[in-house]
Parts: structure tokens; C-alpha cells; sequence
């Protein structure tokens, strides 16, 4: 279902981001609670956080994170029409794009390890794993990067990473209800190359590719086939069993002043389902004063729709894949976001922040973000 | 034509070249500051975040590879 | 006329080369730190917001307390204040310079941050560059060999 679909996402704890932030490590210990809530009483998600970093010696530093997510809420599929008098997934009824109720949480952790070595690259290696009732996702990755040149101006970085999956799927189809289990894997690669431009300029561009393999359906999401016929029915998606993705990564940030910096990411995605997407996502930081630092920014997404989608329910007759997934249709997205910190002393700092989700497809969401960092 | 083409970018790649500073190791404040990661302030509400955009929208990749593929979309 | 713009040009153009083991630290400079005649300094250039170095610092206080030799440390942050309060904040017991200008590391242009320079004499005898683990240990033993 969607949950699950929100919720077996790939732990993105970005080794990028862990990577940059190696080579200016610190201890710390921070928490932070994260809300998001759709619009039309569709998903809401309560998630606090907990994360801690900590330096062993110069050439060791060590992080964790842990993450419970409690989602609730109703995504829409398609149903039976119960005021045209359907009452089960295949009978002479009619059919309704609704939502689907569900209740569900997820407990998800990961570390992750950086080592050092005597010219100073680092070797990043992380497990990542992640339950909730009907998901079950592992994942161990390893990334490398290398200094180029002796003032360590240039980078390049090359990790995979490989996820095993485990879905439990419900046999809708026959009304019996029996679960059973289905796997996929998940192998991303992904090399780049960083270059600092000048003292306040600095360049990153990524290539990457993702392999999955196995069940990729989302086995609450529903299509109709043979709509209108003798034989319409309600059945279960169906997705290949295999998808291949490539993409660009273009990544600059810069800073105007002592006090603003600008950063900007733009990446290029395409996939054998034929979605291509681009995302060009922009933030700024302005530092008021030593304490407060205001943060803004908006993201822009487009994407085409998956050669196997269709929203119709009298689309669908004979087709092997089929979705209905609003997911996979083509869209734009827009996000605009904004955040303050406050610094109350080198040890505490406190986190606010908010983001508004804008989808062309109706879906509109909101995120607030509130933590704290203890650094020691 | 390919002439006009390798001087385009023969020149490109020199300006490009030319763009780039060396900077010195403890020439490295500006880039040093919180602000300046790629991770942002805060990589806990980028991940997240992340975790948002993946759970309703149809592509990923491109924030590392740890956590390995998705199951989601 | 001419050959002065030129001349110019080019000695501008001509990187400054780094100090390296075995070079002369320039008499100025020597007198800006206070060195004196044969004794060894550990000269240590270092930052607020330098990570390694807020590792290092307090590895190198302890070999300065403990007499083993001369500290003498350099700060290179572009706000000084944000030097006083990374001192002040690491109770560095050694004498510190604050070089904002940068006039100092960009006379000895280590290849790494942070960067310590062994010197006796007026020469360099040693430099160590970047993150070391149990730099003091390091310094000690490096200064037993010294002498």
C-alpha cells in the first residue's frame, strides 16, 4: 500500500552526505521530530528521529540513526463502489478511484562507519535496516573516495550498495486474504567526482545507476480490467519485475559574502519503465548573526508517466503491467521551504523548519521539522 | 563544421580550466562552514525529506548509495 | 619601461615555494616569533574551524606543559576573535600568534592544515601535515632524535 511504499523507501542517509560531513566530523547527539501530513485527510506520518556521530581517534568516526515512523491515514486506489451496490473486488458493480484506510509503524536504523586512511581518503561502509508489519528491508553499502591532488581540492568517489527487500503480499485477487512473502533487490551504483572552484565555490557531479530486481508491485494498489464487460474485475497491480535506472547528479554551492550561501542541485533521472524525471532543488542560508541562521529554499519536480500506467478503469483489458498508481502518472511538483537555527551556545543548537509539497496531480503536503543537536 | 566544434570546445575546457583556483588547505574557512555542506544544516530532515520525495514520486537515486535500492515506487 | 612591466608580470607570476625541511625561516619572521638560539620550536598553524586541529591542540599543550619543547602556535582564523575564543576555549598554555593577514602561512605555504614545523636555528627541520593520530607521541619521539 502506500504506507509501504513510504516506508521501505531506501535509507537515503546519503553516503554523499556523510562523506562531506566526515571530513569535518564532530560528536554529536541530536534529536529530531519530523510531521507530515497530506491534504483531504490522506497520509499523515509522526517520525522522531534519533542520531549521534562520534570521532574515534583522527581516522575513525562512527554514526547511527534510528527512526520511528507512525503513519496513519488513507491512500487512494481503486475500490469497489459500494452505492452501486459492489460489495466485493469482482462482481457487477461499478468501481471508485477512493481512499484506502491503514494504520501502520516503522522502526528503522542504520550505521555507519567512516575509516581514514594516511593520505586522508575515506572508505564509507554502512548497514541500514528497516520493519514495519508487512516490510522487511536490509541494505549494506560502501562507498570510496579518493583525494586527487595534494591540497585536496579535487575528489572522486565511487560506492554501491546492495538492499534485500521482503513484502508480504495479500492475495486480494481470490478474496482469500493469504499473505505471502515476496523478495526483491535493490543494487545502486554510483560514481562522481568533486571539485572546489575557488575558497567559497565548490562543484559535484554524480552519475549513478539503480538495479532492482523482484516484486516490484505495490500489492495494495488496484486496477480494473475488462471495465464494462462480462468479465470487469479488481485485481492487484502489476509492475515488472525488473527495473533499470540511470541519472545525473549536478550539484554546486557557493558563498556571497560572509554570510550567504547558495546551493543548488539539479539531477537528471530515466528509467526503462520510460519515467524520466528532472529535479532542480535550491536552498539558501543566510547567517543573521552568530546565533541565528535563516534558511529558504524551493524545489521543482517533473516526471512522465511509466509505459504501463493509465488512471481509466475502462483502460485496462489484457495488458501484462498495469498500475493505476497515481505515483507513476506524469506530474510536476513544487516545494518551498524555509527554516530557522538558533545557536544558543557551541554545545546546543535548536532546529525549526517547514515545507509546503505542492503535486499537480491534487496532492498537496506539509513537513514541519523540530529538533536539537548536543555537540561535545 | 567539426573544427568550429573542437575550437568551441578546446576554449571551453581552457576557460573552465582557467575558472578553477587552487586553493590552499588552510585557505579553507569559507568552505568549512555548516552552511557550505551539500548535506545542508541538518542531514537527519534531508533524509527524511528524501524519504518523502521517494514514497510519492516515481524516480530516485542520485543521494548516495547507502541504504541500498528502494522498495518503494 | 616595458621590460619593468614585464619583469613584473613574470615575478608576480612565480609561485612562492613552500618551506620545506632543510629551508631558512626568513630573519623577520624569526624575530616576529620571539625565536631563540639553539632551542627547538614546534611551530603549529591552526584554526577555529580547523576539526583535526581541535584534536591536536590539546595533545600538543600537554608536550608544551610537560617541557619537552617550544610551542609556539599561529592562528590563521580570518575573524581573530573566533582565534581568541578557540585559545581560550582549549586553555592553550603556549604563546600564539594571529596571523588574520595571513602574512606567516603564506610564508611558509604548508601543503596540508593543520601543519607543524620542527625549527631550531632559524631552519626547518621537519613538518608534519595534516590529521596525525597521538601527535604527541609523535612530537616526543621526533625531539628525542633532535637532540
Amino acid at each position: 500500500m502506500q504506507l509501504k511504499n513510504f516506508n521501505s523507501i531506501s535509507k537515503i542517509t546519503a553516503i554523499a552526505i556523510v562523506a562531506s560531513n566526515a571530513l569535518y566530523a564532530e560528536n554529536y547527539v541530536a534529536v529530531e521530530f519530523l510531521q507530515y501530513d497530506e491534504n483531504n485527510n490522506r497520509v499523515s506520518v509522526s517520525a522522531p528521529s534519533l542520531s549521534a556521530s562520534y570521532d574515534i581517534g583522527t581516522d575513525y568516526t562512527i554514526k547511527a540513526d534510528f527512526v520511528h515512523d507512525a503513519v496513519s491515514g488513507a491512500t487512494p486506489s481503486w475500490q469497489p463502489d459500494s452505492s452501486s451496490g459492489a460489495s466485493s473486488r469482482d462482481n457487477s458493480g461499478d468501481y471508485i478511484y477512493e481512499k484506502q484506510t491503514f494504520d501502520e509503524a516503522r522502526n528503522a536504523g542504520s550505521i555507519m562507519l567512516t575509516t581514514r586512511f594516511e593520505n586522508r581518503d575515506e572508505l564509507y561502509t554502512g548497514i541500514d535496516y528497516s520493519r514495519e508489519s508487512d516490510f522487511d528491508s536490509k541494505a549494506v553499502s560502501a562507498e570510496y573516495m579518493h583525494y586527487t591532488d595534494k591540497s585536496h581540492n579535487q575528489s572522486i568517489n565511487f560506492g554501491v550498495s546492495y538492499g534485500m527487500n521482503e513484502i508480504l503480499s495479500y492475495d486480494y485477487d481470490t478474496g482469500s486474504g493469504a499473505s505471502q512473502k515476496e523478495t526483491s533487490t535493490s543494487i545502486n551504483i554510483q560514481a562522481g567526482i568533486s571539485q572546489i572552484i575557488n575558497n567559497h565555490s565548490l562543484l559535484k557531479v554524480e552519475g549513478f545507476t539503480i538495479l532492482d530486481d523482484g516484486y516490484l508491485t505495490n500489492p495494495h494498489a488496484n486496477i480494473v480490467r475488462d471495465y464494462g464487460t462480462a468479465t470487469q474485475n479488481l485485481i492487484t497491480e502489476n509492475r515488472p519485475d525488473k527495473r533499470t535506472a540511470y541519472g545525473v547528479n549536478l550539484k554546486y554551492i557557493s558563498m556571497f559574502g560572509d554570510n550567504l550561501s547558495f546551493k543548488t542541485n539539479y539531477r537528471f533521472y530515466t528509467d526503462d519503465w520510460d519515467v524520466t524525471s528532472h529535479t532542480l532543488d535550491n536552498d539558501i542560508y543566510y547567517s543573521l548573526n552568530k546565533k541565528i541562521t535563516l534558511g529558504a529554499g524551493f524545489r521543482i519536480y517533473t516526471q512522465s508517466e511509466a509505459n504501463f500506467y493509465n488512471k481509466k478503469k475502462d483502460f485496462f483489458t489484457d495488458e501484462k503491467f498495469a498500475s493505476s498508481d497515481e505515483r507513476l502518472s506524469q506530474f510536476d511538483a513544487l516545494t518551498y521551504k524555509a527554516s530557522i537555527d538558533f545557536k544558543q551556545n557551541d554545545s546546543i543548537s535548536y532546529n525549526l523548519g517547514g515545507e509546503f509539497y505542492s503535486q499537480s496531480t491534487g496532492l498537496d503536503a506539509t513537513m514541519f521539522t523540530a529538533g536539537m543537536k548536543y555537540r561535545f | 563544421m567539426r573544427k568550429y566544434l573542437l575550437m568551441t570546445m578546446s576554449f571551453s575546457l581552457f576557460m573552465g580550466c582557467s575558472l578553477i583556483e587552487e586553493v590552499k588547505p588552510w585557505e579553507k574557512e569559507t568552505l568549512a562552514k555548516p552552511t557550505m555542506q551539500f548535506a545542508g544544516l541538518h542531514p537527519e530532515v534531508n533524509k527524511f525529506e528524501s524519504h518523502i520525495y521517494y514514497s510519492k514520486e516515481a524516480s530516485k537515486g542520485g543521494s548516495g548509495v547507502a541504504g541500498g535500492g528502494c522498495g518503494c515506487n | 619601461m616595458l621590460k619593468r612591466i614585464v619583469y613584473s608580470f613574470i615575478f608576480s607570476t612565480v609561485a612562492v615555494l613552500a618551506l620545506e625541511s632543510g629551508d631558512s625561516i626568513p630573519k623577520e619572521i624569526q624575530e616576529k616569533l620571539n625565536l631563540e638560539t639553539d632551542k627547538v620550536y614546534v611551530i603549529d598553524f591552526f584554526a577555529s574551524w580547523c576539526k583535526s586541529c581541535k584534536k591536536e591542540l590539546p595533545l600538543v599543550a600537554n608536550i608544551y606543559n610537560d617541557n619537552i619543547v617550544q610551542v609556539v602556535g599561529i592562528n590563521v582564523d580570518k575573524n581573530k576573535e573566533d582565534g581568541e575564543k578557540f585559545v581560550k576555549e582549549l586553555s592553550l598554555p603556549f604563546p600564539i600568534f594571529y596571523d588574520k593577514e595571513k602574512h606567516l602561512i603564506k610564508t611558509f605555504d604548508p601543503l596540508g592544515f593543520p601543519a607543524i614545523y620542527y625549527v631550531k636555528n632559524g631552519k626547518v627541520l621537519h613538518v608534519i601535515f595534516g590529521a596525525v593520530k597521538d601527535i604527541d607521541k609523535t612530537i616526543t619521539e621526533d625531539i628525542k632524535s633532535i637532540k
